[in-house]
């Protein structure tokens, strides 16, 4: 492998390898702060981010750009639900969620780190990165699933436990799209490196 | 059976280990064997050349056509 690419490779393999050990430790976090706030540890104060909207406010904003106004909508804002406050199926709910989204992120960095551990060693197109690169976007694709499910069960069941509030909040589901967009990416990546594999094969084979 | 490479009989024409030639012509052992055993599946006429040159033999010599069930 020439010198600069081995060097990026490398530049990559280390940022792909803190990520995948940070990951660790959020994973640890998941699993550690639930139980301490379960044994009433003082200090320890869980809760679950839903986000929610809020009625445009009622405000004109003028710039240097000339005579027109800019115009607000679309406010937002983090409703935080306090675990004490809520009940055990949310609070499993939301421990769920968090849990899935760390596994799944954990394991996608694992197969990331197989991935540039395959190329370093000059084998890029291998049947073995192939599949790496299809498992990745499936996980892509489950994660968004897991967090755009659960996080929209949160999300309606904590509006729908609002009983009063001073301004009106809509509930917002789903989740982003973008782990679906790079999870098919991947997937259409691990077609074409199949088919590198196949060629590197062949050319292998060409003395 | 194909294209089949007559490396071996060559070889042993020449009093010449495989291990030898390919100390010759700078292609790895592991190669020559693939190319002996038939596994190749395609040959540059760089290699063709080396071997030629290294074994004193025409292209015509190393490499034979064979139709299937012969």
């Amino acid at each position: 492998m020439p010198a600069k690419r081995e060097r990026v490779v490398k530049a990559l393999m280390v940022v792909v390898s803190g990520a995948y050990y940070l990951m660790w430790v959020l994973a640890a976090l998941v699993v550690v702060l639930p139980l301490l706030h379960l044994l009433g540890v003082p200090g320890v104060h869980m809760s679950t981010s839903v986000a929610v909207t809020l009625p445009t406010p009622a405000a004109t904003v003028t710039s240097d750009w000339g005579n027109g106004v800019f115009v607000l909508r679309d406010a937002r804002a983090v409703m935080e639900i306090p675990w004490g406050l809520a009940p055990g199926w949310f609070i499993l709910v939301d421990w769920l969620r968090q849990a899935l989204g760390v596994a799944l992120l954990l394991l996608l960095l694992h197969e990331l780190r197989g991935f540039f551990r395959e190329v370093r060693a000059g084998n890029a197109f291998s049947t073995g990165n192939a599949l790496r690169l299809r498992r990745m976007g499936l996980l892509l694709l489950t994660f968004f699933l897991v967090a755009a499910v659960l996080g929209s069960i949160l999300a309606l069941a904590g509006r729908l436990a609002v009983k009063s509030s001073t301004v009106h909040l809509g509930t917002i589901l789903g989740g982003s799209l973008t782990p679906v967009l790079v999870g098919l990416v991947l997937l259409v990546l691990a077609e074409v490196f199949g088919h590198g594999a196949e060629l590197e094969e062949e050319r292998a084979l060409v003395i | 059976m194909g294209i089949q490479v007559k490396l071996d009989r060559m070889l042993e024409g020449r009093g010449m280990t495989l291990t030898e030639l390919s100390e010759r012509i700078g292609i790895t052992l592991a190669n020559l064997s693939i190319l002996k055993t038939n596994k190749a599946r395609a040959i540059r006429f760089s290699t063709l050349e080396a071997l030629c040159r290294e074994l004193g033999c025409q292209p015509a010599d190393l490499l034979a056509y064979e139709e299937d069930g012969t």
